[in-house]
């Protein structure tokens, strides 16, 4: 509250770590210090205002709940979450999607999912899409060999700003897919997938995990 | 139904023993709800409330979307056993206008700017009715928006002031909430930001100074709670020893 | 949309594992997740009693009233049991009137504890064709991790039985323990893999293509069934599944005389 500030105990807490190191000191600091929604971290005098932190008035807050991180070099603090928080994709995030539309060199892929986030929305994730030079390691002549429209994919983020995915790693690639004849769930039949009423053959880019639902 | 009582005061101690300045007990668990993105189950007095944190997540209809920030959403419900005669279930006028402060009172706090075209929805189910049904939601909706990791100014902390016997009081029990002569809840962040104020009654301006000034202080003790419940849930190395053993920032908000 | 698509992958990954006999948590297919009953936590209502199972957590509540009899039950009492699957308890659930989920629990949970005439209705009814004691049992489930209709039902007979008449507060003598003679059990099972199984936690029952929910009372008897979603049944599998529910329900009636 506003005149209920605990003082800082000598040795510890954001303010000394700092005052005794320069900006020398290339390492990323980890403190204790454990702050809440609107604790005070330090001025702007001393730092920039980081991940999970908000600045207002000369002060940089805490935005959420967790331990103070602070990056001496760059003179950055920032707030490492204890709690929960609303999930934010990387690159290098694998995700799990459905192809909703295929063009020559693209398939266009609605992201459902991505492997860690367990029972949470991730906030304003889209359509991403798979280039044709990405969808693994040798020359693929034909898209349509790889991708069949409404099969999942287990794929990795590779460009964040445009949502380009890979799957060129054997781990990637459809995960599910449906035979484009009678639309029942095809089985892997060694390197392709074989529709078990029809007896439909067809090809793809498969995951190693086809089938087992192991994201 | 209870009747009027003579005096609500007796040599100091209201009807509960209480002092004027005292809040009813408070009890705070945090994330009981496992599907909930943030939970809070709140007991104040013999208020019981439950209060759920989804998102942000994709708000429908699409029309509603702000391309901007995302949009608070607030549902204050009664369960319909919650009070002496059985509340048919659903939304009733007083529901609806509770819900809308109640959104009113974390708009301003939540950071709403990083997370547009979603919603951040909070539900508030109040289990047991007593007094103060509407602050206990907001503490505990507070609470459990800091359980789900969104982004905030700071925590909010309610409660409620009023007039009875002449006198100002903190935290109105339902008695003196029935026959009292005014109820004012409010919310506030802890550096005093005011962002839920209602007030039903009559008083005179000295006397709303002072329900005001008494507000604060009780918005103080809730706050240490609130703090206290963090801390304990997220902190647990420091947590038997309190907050006094540990290493910490200076507590309160960019407002003061 | 995206909730489908998971679901779709998860699918695969729990077949597999009902392929070598195995559930998602450990649990044997006839078995029952951790239930806990807690009676008398909401002070306001005459009965109530906080069900968890697993992970689902549901409150149950019980008003009582006086009133009028249904015309063509005049010397009965009446039972109203309403369900609110309000959206705290799951992302997918929205606010607003009941929809016919919510609706469903309720009918079947009701024909349980009606058909079993655990409650002795002629006993509510003060005077014949005027005045009779309405019991409002109103489920609300703060928390779906799967399987609500099982939770519901014990919840809502757990808090019957933790009921009192307010007779007192309405000047109509003294106040007396609600009359409860029998305790009517839900056990529910899906189909999934050429397999029963008992209990389906959230994930499970999101696979399921059929809910089969037996009710059966204390002597062994039924009183109550619903089978729910569009893939068939055979006559061997509704056999086995009122066997595993006759079981079933005496562990679980076992848990009341703990409360």
């Amino acid at each position: 509250m506003d005149d209920s500030s605990i003082p800082l105990p000598e040795g510890q807490g954001i303010t000394n770590d700092t005052a005794g190191n320069t900006a020398d000191n290339n390492a990323t600091n980890d403190s204790d210090t454990f702050v809440l929604p609107g604790d005070f971290i330090g001025t702007t005098e001393e730092f920039r205002a980081g991940a999970q932190t908000y600045e207002k008035t000369g002060g940089v807050y805490a935005a959420i709940t967790g331990t103070v991180r602070v990056n001496t070099a760059r003179r950055l603090v920032s707030v490492i979450p204890c709690t929960d928080t609303p999930p934010v994709l990387e690159r290098g995030d694998v995700v799990i999607g459905q192809i909703v539309g295929l063009r020559d060199s693209l398939a266009m892929v609605t992201i459902a999912g991505a492997k860690g986030v367990v029972d949470r929305e991730i906030p304003n994730v889209g359509s991403a899409v798979v280039h044709v030079s990405n969808v693994k390691r040798a020359y693929v002549k034909d898209i349509a060999h790889e991708f069949g429209i409404f099969d999942i994919l287990k794929a990795k983020i590779i460009d964040l700003n445009n949502m380009r995915l890979d799957t060129s790693e054997p781990e990637m690639g459809v995960m599910k897919a449906l035979c484009s004849n009678c639309r029942t769930a095809m089985v892997r039949h060694d390197s392709k997938l074989k529709c078990p009423e029809c007896g439909r053959i067809e090809t793809r880019k498969l995951a190693t995990g086809y089938g087992t639902g192991i994201i | 139904m209870s009747e009027k009582p003579e005096h609500f005061i007796v040599d100091g101690k209201r009807l509960d023993g209480r002092s004027v300045d005292e809040l009813r007990p408070i009890k705070i668990e945090l994330s009981p709800l496992d599907r909930a993105d943030g939970s809070c189950y709140l007991e104040w007095g013999r208020n019981k409330i439950m209060a759920a944190v989804y998102g942000p997540r994709e708000l429908h209809p699409r029309h509603r979307q702000n391309m901007t920030k995302a949009v608070v959403q607030y549902r204050y419900n009664m369960a319909a056993f919650s009070v002496d005669d059985r509340i048919r279930p659903g939304h009733s006028r007083r529901s609806i206008e509770i819900s809308k402060v109640g959104r009113d009172a974390f708009e301003y706090v939540v950071f709403t700017k990083f997370f547009p075209k979603t919603a951040v929805d909070i539900f508030i189910e109040v289990l047991q009715a007593d007094a103060g049904t509407r602050t206990a939601g907001i503490n505990a909706a507070s609470l459990a928006l800091a359980d789900a990791g969104i982004p905030m100014r700071g925590l909010v902390s309610a409660c409620a002031v009023g007039k009875v016997d002449g006198e100002i009081v903190l935290d109105l029990m339902k008695e003196e909430d029935n026959f009292g002569e005014a109820d004012v809840p409010i919310a506030m962040t802890a550096g005093g930001k005011i962002t839920h104020l209602q007030m039903d009654g009559n008083l005179t301006k000295e006397e709303f100074y002072e329900a005001l000034k008494l507000a604060k202080i009780g918005c103080d003790k809730v706050y240490k709670l609130q703090r206290q419940a963090l801390i304990e849930k997220y902190n647990g190395e420091y947590a038997e020893n309190g907050e006094d053993a540990m290493p910490q920032a200076r507590i309160g908000d960019a407002d003061e | 949309m995206s909730d489908d698509v998971m679901a779709e992958i998860h699918r695969d990954y729990l077949f597999n594992l009902i392929l070598k006999g195995e559930r998602d948590d450990g649990r044997a297919f006839d078995e029952f997740r951790d239930i806990t009953i807690e009676t008398g936590v909401a002070g306001m209502a005459e009965g109530s009693a906080l069900v968890t199972l697993g992970d689902t957590q549901i409150l149950v509540g019980i008003k009582i009233q006086p009133g009028e009899p249904f015309p063509d039950t005049p010397d009965v009492g009446v039972i109203i049991t309403n369900t609110e699957l309000i959206p705290m308890a799951s992302p997918d659930y929205e606010a607003g009137p009941p929809r016919e989920t919510a609706i469903e629990i309720a009918r079947v949970v009701d024909r349980g504890i009606r058909e079993s005439k655990a409650i002795d209705l002629e006993k509510l009814c003060m005077v014949k064709g005027e005045k009779v004691w309405i019991i409002f049992i109103d489920i609300h489930v703060l928390n779906n991790g799967g399987n609500i209709i099982d939770a519901a039902s014990i919840g809502s007979i757990a808090a019957l039985l933790s009921t009192t008449l307010p007779a007192e507060r309405y000047g109509l003598g003294e106040d007396s323990p609600l009359p409860v003679r029998d305790i009517p059990v839900a056990v529910t099972a899906i189909e999934f893999g050429g397999e029963l199984l008992l209990d389906p936690s959230l994930e499970e029952g999101k696979l399921a293509g059929t809910v089969y929910t037996v009710i059966t009372n204390s002597d062994g008897s039924i009183s109550g069934m619903q089978k729910s979603g569009a893939e068939p049944l055979t006559i061997d599998q509704v056999m086995r599944v009122v066997e595993m529910a006759g079981t079933a329900a005496a562990k679980i009636r076992e848990k009341f005389l703990e409360v």
